[in-house]
This record gives C-alpha cells, sequence and structure tokens, in this order.
C-alpha cells in the first residue's frame, strides 16, 4: 500500500521509543518529485506520533477522491499534508501561501495519495531539512547502558572424568582437592575459566556474553575430548547472566527500603548498596546509591531488561535531585 | 585474673572514633557529631565489649572450650528475645548478602554454588548464630516475633532525615552509614581492627564468629545510645499542657505517633550534636538501680555490681 509506504518516515525505523523527529523530509515520486515537508513539534511523545499516523491514514483514505492541491509554503517551508493541520497553520503563519507555479499534476496522482501538497522543486530541499539528533528517553538510555559482564553457563560432558589426568595435561588449569573437588581450567580465547567436575559437568564463567561463553564451553569440551574421553556436549544452558546499568541519577535508597520493604533489603552497615529481589522476572538487583544497578540471577538477556524496565520507573519516583 | 581494663598500651593506636562519629551521624546526630561525645561514647563501647568478654570467657572456661566462641557470647544475651531476634535477623541478611555478592565475584570464588548448590562445600553454613539462637530459645520466642520495631523505627528515622537532604549531603550521609565496626570498606570486610581494639594483647582467644556477634553488639550500643539521646530530648522538650509538644522536630519515632506521621518533622539541618551531659543522662538512666534484685531498697547480699548492657 502506498500510504503506508511513508508512515514509517514519521517514526523512527525500529519504531522504538527512540523518537527521531524530521523537520523535513523529502520524498521522490514515481511521477514527478514532490517535496513534502512535516514540520512537527519536536515533542518526545510516542503516542502523539502515532495519532499522527493515524489521522495521516484516514486522511489517505480520501485523499484520492478530493481533488488536489499544491500547496506551497514558500517561507516557512510548512507544508501541510491534512486539512485540519493545514487551517491551523493558515491561521498561524504570516506568510502567505503561494499557489503552485504548476496548474496542474500530471500523471497518476492518486498513486501518491497521501499529500495534496506537492511542492515543484523551487528551492533545494536540503536547506529546509534540519537535522536533529534522536533524543533518547532515560528509560532507554538506561536501558542501553546494560553491559552484560559476566555469563555464567554449564554443560555435561556425559562422562565420567579422571580429574586429576586432566590436570597433569592441561596448561592454565588449577587442581586443589582439599580445597575444591573440581578442576579450574581457564581458556585465554574467549577469556573464561571453567569448573571441571568429576560427573562430566562443566561450569563455565567468566565469558563477556551467551556466545563467548558457548565457545568456550566447546573449546573445553573438545580440549577433554582429545585427551581420550568420550565427550559429549549435552544440556548448554545459560545459568546467570550478571549485568550492569547505569541510570544517570542517584536514588534515595532509604525511602525506597520503606515503601518495598518486602522486595528489599538495605543495610549499609554491611553492604552498601540496596538488594531488591524481584519476583518475576526472578533477578536480584542491587541498587547503589549513585544509580549504578548490578543484575544478577538472570537466565536471559531478556530478563535482565524486563527487569529493569520494571526496576526503572520506581526508581525515578525515588529519584534523589 | 588479669583485668582488661588498663592494657592499652601497646604502641599504635587503635580507635574507632571516626567510625563511631560517622555512625552517629549516620543515626541521626549532627553531620559533624561533637568530638568529646565521641571519644566518650567510644570508651563506652569499648568497656562494654571487654566486660563482655571478661563474662563470655567465664562461660568459655567452664564450658571447657578452648576459645571465645559465639556460643558464649550469645549465652550473654539469652534474656533478650528482641536483640536475639535482631541478631537472627542480622545472620539471615549476611547471608543474603553473601550469597548475592558471591555471584559477581566468582572468579575468586567457587562459582559452583550457582549449580550443584546442595553439594558444594564453601557454601556450608558458615554463621551458626541462628542455630545458638535457637538452642538457647527453648519456648521458641524468638521465631514469634514478627516485626523488628527497633529496626522500623530507625528506618523510619533514616528515611525521614533524608528526605528533604540535597544530593551532596545524602552521599555523605550514605557514606556515613556504611560505617561499621568492620574493617575495610567492601569486599574484604575483616574483623582485625576490632580484635586489637578489644584484645591488644592477643590474650584471649576469640574465634570469628564471635567477633561478629561482638561487632554486631558494638553497633547495637552506639545505635541504643543515639536512640536513647533522642528520646530524652524529646522528653526534655515536653511543655506542661501541650500533648504533641513532645513530637516537635525530633528524630525519635514513636510507635505512637506513627499515625499521624506529621509529627515527626523531615530534615536533619537543624539537629544539635549530641552533648556529653545526654550521653550521661541516657548512661545514668541505664544503670539506674530499680527496684528489684539490684533495686534501691534490696539488700544486696554478695556486693556485686550490677552488670547491665546497654546493647542486650
Amino acid at each position: 500500500m502506498e500510504s503506508s509506504e511513508h508512515l514509517p518516515l514519521l517514526r523512527d525505523a525500529d519504531g522504538s521509543e527512540n523518537c527521531l523527529h524530521f523537520t523535513a523530509v523529502g520524498q521522490e515520486d514515481s511521477v514527478e518529485k514532490v517535496q513534502v515537508l512535516h514540520n512537527k513539534e519536536a515533542d518526545g511523545n510516542i503516542s502523539s506520533n502515532e495519532l499522527m499516523m493515524d489521522r495521516n491514514n484516514e486522511d489517505n483514505t480520501i485523499a484520492g477522491t478530493r481533488d488536489k492541491h499544491n500547496v506551497v509554503d514558500t517561507g516557512k517551508s510548512n507544508v501541510l499534508n491534512t486539512p485540519h493541520q493545514r487551517t491551523e497553520i493558515e491561521r498561524t503563519s504570516t506568510t502567505p501561501i503561494v499557489p503552485s507555479t504548476q496548474p496542474h499534476i500530471m500523471g497518476e496522482v492518486s498513486l501518491t495519495p497521501t499529500h495534496r501538497t506537492f511542492t515543484p522543486q523551487a528551492v533545494n530541499p536540503h536547506n529546509t531539512m534540519v537535522a536533529i539528533t534522536p533524543i533518547a528517553s532515560g528509560a532507554s538510555q538506561a536501558k542501553n547502558s546494560i553491559k552484560l559482564q559476566n555469563c555464567v553457563s554449564s554443560v555435561s560432558l556425559g562422562c565420567e572424568l579422571k580429574l586429576l589426568d586432566i590436570y597433569c595435561r592441561t596448561r592454565f588449569s588449577e587442581y586443589n582437592p582439599a580445597r575444591f573437588q573440581g578442576v579450574v581450567m581457564k581458556i585465554l580465547e574467549p577469556r573464561a575459566t571453567a569448573l571441571v567436575f568429576r560427573s562430566g559437568k562443566i561450569v563455565c564463567t567468566g565469558a563477556r556474553n551467551e556466545h563467548d561463553s558457548y565457545i568456550a564451553a566447546r573449546k573445553l569440551a573438545r580440549i577433554i575430548q582429545k585427551l581420550g574421553f568420550p565427550a559429549k556436549f549435552l544440556n548448554f544452558k545459560i545459568q546467570n547472566f550478571i549485568a550492569t546499568a547505569d541510570l544517570r541519577f542517584p536514588v534515595k535508597l532509604e525511602a525506597l527500603q520503606q515503601a518495598h520493604g518486602q522486595f528489599a533489603s538495605y543495610e549499609p552497615e554491611l553492604f552498601p548498596g540496596l538488594v531488591y529481589r524481584m519476583v518475576r522476572p526472578r533477578v536480584v538487583l542491587l541498587i547503589f546509591v549513585n544509580g549504578k544497578i548490578v543484575f544478577t540471577g538472570g537466565k536471559s538477556r531478556n530478563e535482565i531488561s524486563e527487569a529493569l524496565e520494571i526496576i526503572y520507573p520506581i526508581l525515578r519516583s525515588y529519584r534523589k535531585n | 585474673m588479669v583485668s582488661y581494663f588498663t592494657l592499652d598500651a601497646t604502641g599504635e593506636v587503635t580507635n574507632f572514633q571516626k567510625e563511631i562519629s560517622n555512625m552517629m551521624h549516620g543515626f541521626g546526630d549532627n553531620p559533624n557529631p561533637n568530638a568529646a561525645t565521641v571519644v566518650l561514647v567510644e570508651s563506652i563501647v569499648l568497656q562494654q565489649l571487654r566486660q563482655m568478654l571478661q563474662e563470655a570467657l567465664n562461660y568459655s572456661i567452664i564450658r571447657g572450650a578452648k576459645a571465645i566462641s559465639n556460643y558464649d557470647i550469645i549465652y550473654l544475651m539469652r534474656k533478650n528475645i528482641i536483640k536475639l531476634k535482631r541478631l537472627h535477623d542480622y545472620q539471615l541478611k549476611l547471608d543474603q548478602i553473601d550469597k548475592s555478592r558471591q555471584v559477581p565475584t566468582t572468579e575468586t570464588i567457587m562459582p559452583g554454588i550457582i549449580i550443584d548448590d546442595e553439594k558444594d562445600p564453601s557454601i556450608k553454613k558458615r554463621r551458626t548464630h541462628i542455630d545458638i539462637i535457637k538452642e538457647f530459645d527453648e519456648a521458641d520466642e524468638v521465631s514469634q516475633i514478627k516485626f523488628d520495631a527497633i529496626d522500623y523505627l530507625r528506618k523510619v528515622r533514616a528515611a525521614k532525615i533524608t528526605e528533604s537532604m540535597s544530593f551532596e549531603k545524602y552521599e555523605a550521609y550514605h557514606k556515613a552509614r556504611c560505617a561499621s565496626f568492620r574493617s575495610g570498606y567492601g569486599i574484604g570486610k575483616g574483623f582485625m581492627k576490632l580484635e586489637k581494639w578489644l584484645n591488644p594483647t592477643k590474650e584471649l582467644k576469640i574465634t570469628l564468629s564471635a567477633l561478629e556477634v561482638l561487632c554486631f553488639l558494638a553497633y547495637e550500643t552506639v545505635a541504643e545510645i543515639v536512640d536513647a539521646v533522642f528520646f530524652i530530648r524529646q522528653d526534655s522538650r515536653k511543655k506542661n499542657g501541650d500533648p504533641f509538644s513532645k513530637f516537635e522536630g525530633g528524630h525519635f519515632c514513636n510507635p505512637v505517633s506513627l499515625n499521624n506521621a506529621v509529627y515527626i518533622k523531615s530534615g536533619y539541618e537543624g539537629v544539635p550534636a549530641i552533648t556529653v551531659a545526654e550521653v550521661r543522662e541516657v548512661l545514668r538512666r541505664y544503670f539506674n538501680p530499680r527496684t528489684g534484685m539490684n533495686g534501691l531498697f534490696y539488700r544486696n547480699m554478695c556486693m556485686d555490681l550490677p552488670v547491665r548492657y546497654i546493647a542486650i
């Protein structure tokens, strides 16, 4: 559908909350070059954008039936796309609306339904376009600041292992049965540490993300396989993500603790952060005064971002200013 | 037996003045507590802890133990259920923090807990306070306390104080609240300093778990003193004929007044620093002989001084 084609121009590409605002949008038509200029208020609200879209949609449907005008707004390059808007701008703008130099539009204009306001290329459209950098909302900024720090995964090799044998024949491994009944193996690329147990289970930690963790686990399994054990690669599972995020505003932990007593525990004497046990998703958050958050216990990236989405408005209301 | 009150001269000085001054700030005193008060509070805490140690030592000798363990110190606390409950919660909180802390530092500590939770040796119960509490608490009274009023009041007070604080002040306040009798800040919180302070000649053998309980009690002593000072202030501010006069501007939250929290004023700018006289008044009230065993009209046969611990 033609009308839907240019609608995304109003939003940004993925339709997320990052609202991109175009002051001017150039569009090329199959029939002739037309320029559609939207001058929109820079307001960070997505709902208003959607509202706008709906209105455009409605208009598009009736656009074909009406006769077309060409309206050129030379002064402020405000070009109108809906009757409603038009009257508004006619009321407000001081510049007179000059009729188009071209009396009619050639070709199949109804195929370009939205804008009855076509302008010939009198001015360089680029001059009228102002780039506005996208303004991310606080929530999405915080979301973007999520950084995975550690990823713990487990895998089963499906065979019994002789730990001493593994310890003796591999580099960068430690084995101290008195202290810990597993071999600690390290690999350098991707940098990860693994605990290998006699049962054939491997716990791989220290990798930065799930992919690295997977690669590391595979490499370890391969190493053990090369030592002559019938190693398979079973039940690989990410057990835990540790991620950090930064809210960029300080939080009043005392007040948060008061209001969320059943989830939160804040004992500055013992630990400077507030421990927040979220029930769904099951993630533990360590929230610090300076607005930094540590997420632990999440099983997936999704859970972590979900947890941040839930906690953000809460923390927002306990912002210290 | 050697007295523990005279053994201080061992070269370098160990004191907790900075920590105590921070703690007092955290409990609601002026951001710059009176230096003389801090010294006085420190000496009170030290004396109290050494008295406790002395008594605990006697019990441990009777028990035939080689070192003073948390068992002996919790034994001293056995009559105060509320404090036992607080210690019970203290262990829960510490365990909880350890658990959530353990994950981030997996490189150093065993990360096996994440998977083999049930058979991992490293997470084996290190703290035994709760077990000991259960042992002493035969009527199971501790588990019946559901609400820790002391804790709640302190938290309400802290929340009230921080309500109208600027960020810089809040940051300072937060730092102050982080003070404790553990040495160091962050991961490696140990009891080195506390042990040196209590036991400078290393004459007594004190187990780590006992030091943890002592640390709790020391903190509790400071907290009790500050609480009591606010209580006294509330009394002294009372005007005859005005039933609400005592709620004006103080930080001590009375359970009765919590229903109409209007009377607890927020902010702490105007709080005058706790004076030596106020602390002395607190002590006077604590050690005031009451009726009963150590009361005024009781004929004391054994001529023992009444032993009373502020924190217990």
